[in-house]
């Protein structure tokens, strides 16, 4: 089994105002795939200051012609739409009720038909961060799986596979484990919820950055994860902050060796045969450099993409 | 749960006496005979020989010392290298150093004897070693009757803290019950090693309830998640509060009623003060310990009584209500404040304080207002016998969305 192809995020890669640039430009650096950065319409920071964008009021006809040049322009340059990222949170705690129904009702159903529009397979969402109120994380999934309930139907008839994500949460600025961190709940969950429906309505989401600053074991964490992985998010972080920098960027001893287990991270994928995407969610990176060594940055990040089809293929 | 100190940066290992008075003087009664304090130079090429030749008499006299002002021990840690250290066979070394050690953790009435793993180069080899390393202690442990526990452990990725051996408690689990039937009896138990859960963000009330009857005790210490050092609870704030997770770790521990014994380690805050200020940080300790057990046993005191009664009918009684209501309900409530008195607030009649002199006499007081010395000093003026116990809302097992502001507490009552 190979792998599908390189992606990364759309997101401060692709200007709404002319989408065919953007998509030409990270065909030329050497990209087959986007994550389609459907987050950026409702922004997460803006959300959780109950601020609401109301980019989803708008009809889905309407929502289907502003996304219609970037679709045509994804396929003139040859580019798929690998997978999209919902907006989120798609709950606020101790949120205004208007908000969190307008996420729920408006947000998400029109995210999931944009997604099928595009013509994308997988959409990732974050599961709900409410352990601390609820008292744990298995109260916490009831409450994402409820979403996950809501809108399953919708992505088995899109033939669309909702993917949840290993998270973070903060204590006091210290990153710590969030929801879907613990491997084995999260394979239990996926089986259950995908036997319920007969079809794979859910998938995993794995991020490399999330995963660092909590100290997951990438290959123990992937072997397990098996078929359930379905998309990628690579990024690379000082274990401290989730920065959404690229990898090998960080040591941390006079040695100079990279201090994310990217090793672990390839030996995983090779274990489980994986044949998606390696997608790098490194928007972050493009602001951080020079506007011209823009397309210097996203070569090398496809680079880095094609050393990993390499190692990963090595038997 | 019940809290124990090394004494170690405070009595000297060759001079113990006078650290060891202020040990006692803080309020501690009991040591945690930790070998390391008599093996550590072992690591060190100028002290090992020295130190190998020696450490059984400083030991045996740091402890003769101890027996004689009356400091018990009920637990030990053996003695621990890391690869980092170098030492010359340092496998063969600590299983021979740690065979020892559990004899002396049997003589001297230790029941748990702390032994950390060997790192692998990878998880299977880690699992692999380890389990025939803790299996050669079993015949050891049984003879001294000291139970061997287990300990998670990270992985330093060039420099970055990974989770590492049993640090999924799953993991653990699997691993302890194979070592026990391997060994045909309940030798093996495990210690949660939290300041090492909480350098890799870890969910401790996952660990602790995955765990259960596996858990015998604690490694506590707080850290600030980047750096892996031993601070005092509470210490390694940032902003508005500590950067440990106590929340889950209480949670974890109350669920499954902990009544274990928890290592408490403060050595990199003890080592930062002078010498001078030490004997204080360790009063403080003690109330610290006090505080934590507290805490951590608020399910098994209510559990304690059969009947009970709250003080208060704020935000704290709200809480009880919410998480103990069902399980422990309280005959009433009652509040100081006569404009609410017969009325109903979370489904508990509000009282004048006056009733509880008619409270049947093993019927506990539970406390539910931080005001506690000064309610405390008033039932006790009235002249009630009742137990009286503080409840507290600071780490309960789950929280309202929303807090009642300042009065508006009173809206809620019918």
């Amino acid at each position: 089994m190979a792998i599908s192809g390189i992606g990364v995020q759309t997101k401060e890669a692709i200007d709404d105002a002319c989408p065919s640039e953007g998509f030409r430009l990270l065909k030329e650096a050497g990209f087959s795939h986007v994550d389609f950065s459907l987050n950026k319409y409702m922004i997460n920071k803006d959300i959780y200051q109950m601020k609401n964008s109301h980019f989803f009021d708008k009809s889905i006809t309407e929502l289907k012609e502003y996304f219609r040049p970037h679709k045509e322009a994804a396929a003139k340059c040859g580019i798929a739409i690998g997978q999209m990222h919902m907006p989120y949170p798609a709950y606020v705690p101790q949120g205004k009720a208007e908000l969190n129904d307008y996420l729920w009702n408006e947000m998400a159903p029109k995210s999931m038909q944009i997604c099928h529009y595009m013509e994308c397979p997988y959409i990732v969402i974050h599961g709900f961060k409410l352990a601390y109120f609820l008292g744990s994380e298995d109260a916490e999934w009831a409450e994402t799986e409820r979403f996950i309930h809501y809108l399953a139907s919708m992505a088995k008839e899109m033939g669309i596979t909702i993917c949840i994500e290993n998270l973070y949460d903060s204590i006091n600025g210290h990153l710590v484990e969030g929801p879907c961190c613990n491997v084995d709940k999260v394979v239990e969950r996926i089986d259950k919820i995908n036997e319920q429906y007969g079809a794979e309505v859910l998938g995993f989401c794995f991020d490399t950055g999330h995963a660092n600053l909590v100290g997951i074991d990438f290959d123990y964490f992937l072997t397990r994860l098996g078929h359930r992985l379905k998309v990628l998010h690579i990024h690379d972080n000082d274990g401290i902050m989730d920065l959404h920098q690229i990898p090998f960027t960080f040591a941390k001893t006079r040695e100079n060796k990279s201090s994310t287990d990217w090793d672990g991270f390839i030996k995983g994928l090779r274990a489980i045969n994986f044949d998606g995407v390696l997608n790098f969610e490194t928007a972050p990176v493009l602001t951080s450099f020079p506007e011209e060594m823009k397309v210097d940055a996203l070569e090398f990040i496809a680079k880095i993409g094609r050393y990993f089809e390499k190692e990963i293929g090595r038997k | 749960m019940n809290i124990v100190c090394s004494a170690g940066g405070i009595a000297e290992v060759k001079r113990p006496r006078n650290g060891f008075n202020k040990f006692r003087q803080a309020g501690f009664d009991e040591i945690v005979l930790d070998f390391n304090m008599f093996t550590g130079g072992i690591a060190s090429p100028k002290k090992r020989v020295e130190v190998l030749e020696h450490w059984r008499e400083w030991m045996q006299n740091y402890m003769a010392e101890a027996q004689r002002q009356g400091l018990k021990s009920r637990i030990a840690i053996a003695p621990h290298f890391v690869k980092e250290q170098k030492v010359p066979n340092m496998e063969a070394l600590k299983s021979e150093l740690v065979k020892k050690c559990i004899q002396y953790a049997g003589e001297y009435g230790c029941k748990y004897i702390v032994v950390h793993p060997f790192e692998g180069d990878s998880l299977e080899e880690s699992i692999s070693i380890n389990c025939d390393f803790y299996l050669s202690l079993a015949e050891s442990a049984q003879k001294a009757d000291v139970t061997i526990l287990v300990v998670n452990s990270l992985r330093n990725l060039n420099g970055h803290f990974l989770r590492g051996f049993c640090s999924d408690s799953v993991q653990a689990v699997t691993f302890v019950n194979g070592l026990n039937k391997k060994a045909g009896s309940e030798i093996f138990g495990f210690c949660l090693d939290v300041g090492a859960c909480n350098m890799v963000g870890q969910n401790m009330y996952d660990f602790v309830t995955t765990l259960g009857n596996c858990l015998k005790s604690l490694y506590l210490y707080e850290n600030d998640g980047i750096h892996y050092n031993r601070i005092m609870p509470f210490f390694a704030a940032n902003g508005a509060g500590s950067q440990f997770d106590w929340l889950n770790l209480i949670r974890g521990l109350r669920a499954v009623r902990f009544d274990g014994l928890a290592i408490m380690d403060f050595s990199t805050s003890l080592a930062s003060l002078s010498q001078l200020l030490r004997p204080s940080m360790l009063e403080f300790a003690h109330k610290v310990a006090k505080y934590l057990e507290w805490q951590v046993d608020m399910e098994a005191t209510l559990d304690k009584y059969s009947s009970r009664v709250l003080f208060g009918a704020g935000n704290m009684c709200r809480a009880y209500m919410k998480c103990y209501g069902e399980k422990y309900p309280p005959l009433y409530t009652c509040d100081n404040n006569s404009s609410v008195w017969g009325n109903e607030f979370c489904g508990l009649i509000i009282h004048n304080p006056e009733d509880l002199k008619s409270l049947p006499i093993d019927c506990a007081i539970f406390i539910c207002n931080s005001y506690y010395d000064e309610i405390e000093q008033q039932l006790k003026d009235m002249g009630i016998k009742n137990p009286i116990e503080r409840f507290n809302d600071e780490f309960m097992p789950s929280f309202h969305f929303t807090r009642l502001e300042s009065d508006a507490w009173k809206g809620q009552v019918k």
